[in-house]
């Protein structure tokens, strides 16, 4: 598969045994089902895809829904190569390398980018008038328009969370089952990012050793498939094998592979997996975090101003921030990313243990509280097609109440209060 | 007064079979031995100077030909009115699937008098098999009136044999589908007289080697 080469070319100074592990942890925890028999979890994202362009770019939306446009026309070579097919080499290097640290959302998030560069503006809208040429468009992105690093600062300015990503794709995975019946893969295996993945196995690991399972929440995705994929790698001679930033602090963990490089970046500085970054050449990859944190502030505000009209407040951003994330209050929030990126790092410095265990808990937590969200996201929405009825001028009020509220939250924050915001929404 | 047409053309067909190289030998003129799997649906239009009076836009669906996009398919043929359906002259078992792929048009896609989609067989890589599938190659009349293909074509997207010849087959038939619907279901387009007997006659003398029914 295609994917292999651009593996085998991204990671020229990995072995192959590497670079494969790197198409497993694609396979089954960046984007599991995406490559499997009737290709179900793409056609899913797709549905995804459309409804998060609904709200970050009401004129494409309404540009591709007029001609009937449907995503898996133009998306799935986007979501499948991960860009590799669409973006020039310099912006496939980025992405790749944002993707890997932070999952799946950036591959939708620059999936939004684009159609807000190609069908973003009248002028633009005047030349598509039509099916064929919208398409033509979509599928020849001239590789001039896309400069990397503008392509990344907009990527990292854009507020689609994981937190958001995984609220319309449980009200996606509703809509599926009522129109086409059972989904035969499990969407909620999906991981986002390194960090995501790393807590998993270490979770995975815990169970293995005799740990209890009190701590996976009720819908936490089961180890199973990892533990395939991870006791191979656990073999002796796999072990033994020279992987040179391999740290031995993190013995039976996936690192190896799945973070290898992003792994200092990720994880706790007091692991030694830090000096082995001197082991990997650059070969021409910026360092991973840098480009998050690279999107300077003052041109985050800039963008911020153009963006934040057009999208209502995603799940929890108005509730305000734990004490412990005050720096984020600062910039703005279509700044999350980049903001959140720095911030992310300071706090890991900071994480202890217990931090660790609170964590856990919030999140089982997390997992009970997203049913009843759904539900009452339902209540609220009927009550405010009530109060649409009743008093349509106060609706606009609340609206633009919504919208201010919108600036208040970070991706961060999101995550860890999304639960207890939506319950305060409703 | 000039006619202008727009015709949704699928291309279909078994992983490798060429769909992707007649599509690029058609409209862009140029072949090569590189094989790029197709991720999902490619599209290209070819434009015909039909005659002096018609003037026929072919967009042309490539379909991914690989099984797992076969969820997918109903998205990718809705709205077509004509149908590629390509095996590979030196693999039997595309030919066994070209069935498959006929099936699956006619479940999903008929045109609006509810009648099948007219789809022309390709026999691709003609230049590979010299000898082998070419002595079951008269059998192929008999297998598309059985099977509803308006006809056949021996095709090489390498050396250029028949891809005009097919199009324009499938145009032919296209066309009289276009005729037999009246000019009641599209009132942008006038059809002349005069224009219904020419083109009728046309399609004969072109579809010569073709079987028509």
């Amino acid at each position: 598969m295609h994917l292999c080469l651009y593996l085998s070319c991204l990671f020229a100074c990995l072995s192959w045994q590497q670079a494969f592990w790197c198409l497993v942890q694609i396979c089954e925890k960046y984007l599991p089902g995406y490559y499997s028999a009737g290709l179900e979890a793409i056609q899913l994202d797709g549905e995804i895809f459309f409804a998060l362009l609904r709200r970050v770019c009401p004129m494409a939306y309404r540009h591709l829904k007029k001609f009937k446009i449907d995503p898996i026309l133009y998306m799935t070579e986007w979501f499948m190569c991960i860009f590799s097919r669409t973006l020039p080499w310099a912006c496939v290097l980025r992405v790749w390398d944002m993707f890997f640290c932070e999952g799946v959302k950036v591959v939708f998030r620059v999936g939004l980018v684009l159609l807000k560069l190609t069908l973003g503006s009248v002028e633009k809208l005047k030349e598509l008038q039509g099916m064929y040429e919208t398409m033509e468009k979509l599928r020849n992105i001239p590789p001039e328009s896309v400069r990397e690093d503008l392509l990344i600062m907009e990527v990292s300015s854009l507020v689609v969370t994981e937190a958001l990503i995984e609220r319309e794709s449980s009200i996606q995975v509703r809509k599926w089952r009522e129109s086409r019946g059972e989904l035969s893969h499990q969407p909620s295996r999906r991981l986002h990012g390194t960090r995501a993945i790393h807590e998993h196995k270490r979770r995975a690991t815990a169970i293995r050793s005799g740990g209890s399972f009190s701590f996976l929440g009720v819908s936490a995705p089961s180890p199973g498939p990892l533990r395939a994929s991870s006791s191979l790698l656990s073999l002796p001679g796999f072990r033994k094998s020279k992987t040179p930033f391999r740290s031995p602090a993190k013995k039976a963990s996936f690192s190896g592979v799945s973070g290898f490089e992003l792994a200092p970046a990720l994880s706790a500085p007091g692991q030694s997996s830090t000096q082995n970054l001197a082991h990997k050449p650059p070969s021409g990859l910026p360092p991973p975090r840098a480009q998050t944190q690279g999107a300077p502030p003052p041109m985050g505000k800039e963008l911020s101003e153009k963006i934040t009209p057009t999208i209502p407040s995603p799940t929890a951003n108005n509730t305000p921030l734990p004490p412990s994330l005050g720096g984020a209050k600062a910039p703005p929030a279509p700044m999350a990313t980049a903001a959140s990126g720095g911030e992310e790092q300071g706090k890991k410095k900071r994480r202890s243990k217990e931090d660790k265990k609170k964590e856990k808990e919030e999140e089982k937590h997390r997992v009970r509280e997203h049913k009843e969200r759904d539900k009452a996201e339902k209540d609220r929405q009927k009550k405010e097609k009530d109060k649409k009825k009743e008093r349509g001028g106060k609706k606009k009020e609340k609206d633009k109440e919504k919208e201010k509220g919108g600036g208040g939250g970070g991706g961060e924050a999101e995550e860890n209060n999304g639960a207890t915001a939506q319950r305060d929404s409703a | 007064m000039q006619q202008e047409h727009l015709f949704k053309v699928l291309v279909i067909g078994d992983l490798g079979v060429g769909k992707t190289s007649i599509i690029k030998r058609y409209v862009h003129q140029i072949f090569s031995q590189h094989y790029r799997a197709t991720i999902g649906v490619d599209f290209a239009l070819k434009v015909l100077n039909w005659d002096h009076q018609t003037v026929i836009r072919l967009q042309l669906w490539d379909i991914a030909g690989q099984e797992r996009y076969g969820n997918m398919t109903r998205v990718y043929y809705r709205e077509a009115v004509g149908a590629l359906v390509v095996f590979d002259v030196t693999r039997a078992s595309t030919f066994e699937a070209v069935l498959k792929w006929k099936d699956d048009l006619d479940t999903k896609v008929t045109l609006g008098n509810g009648r099948p989609v007219p789809a022309v067989l390709l026999a691709n890589k003609s230049d590979q098999s010299r000898e082998g599938l070419c002595s079951q190659l008269p059998k192929l009349d008999t297998f598309c009136r059985d099977n509803g293909f308006v006809g056949w074509f021996q095709t090489s997207a390498k050396e250029n044999t028949n891809i005009d010849a097919a199009a324009r087959c499938l145009v032919d038939n296209i066309l009289a589908n276009e005729e037999s619907a009246g000019v009641d279901s599209d009132p942008d387009v006038l059809v002349l007289p005069g224009l219904n007997n020419n083109t009728k006659e046309r399609g004969h003398s072109r579809c010569a080697t073709c079987s028509k029914f």
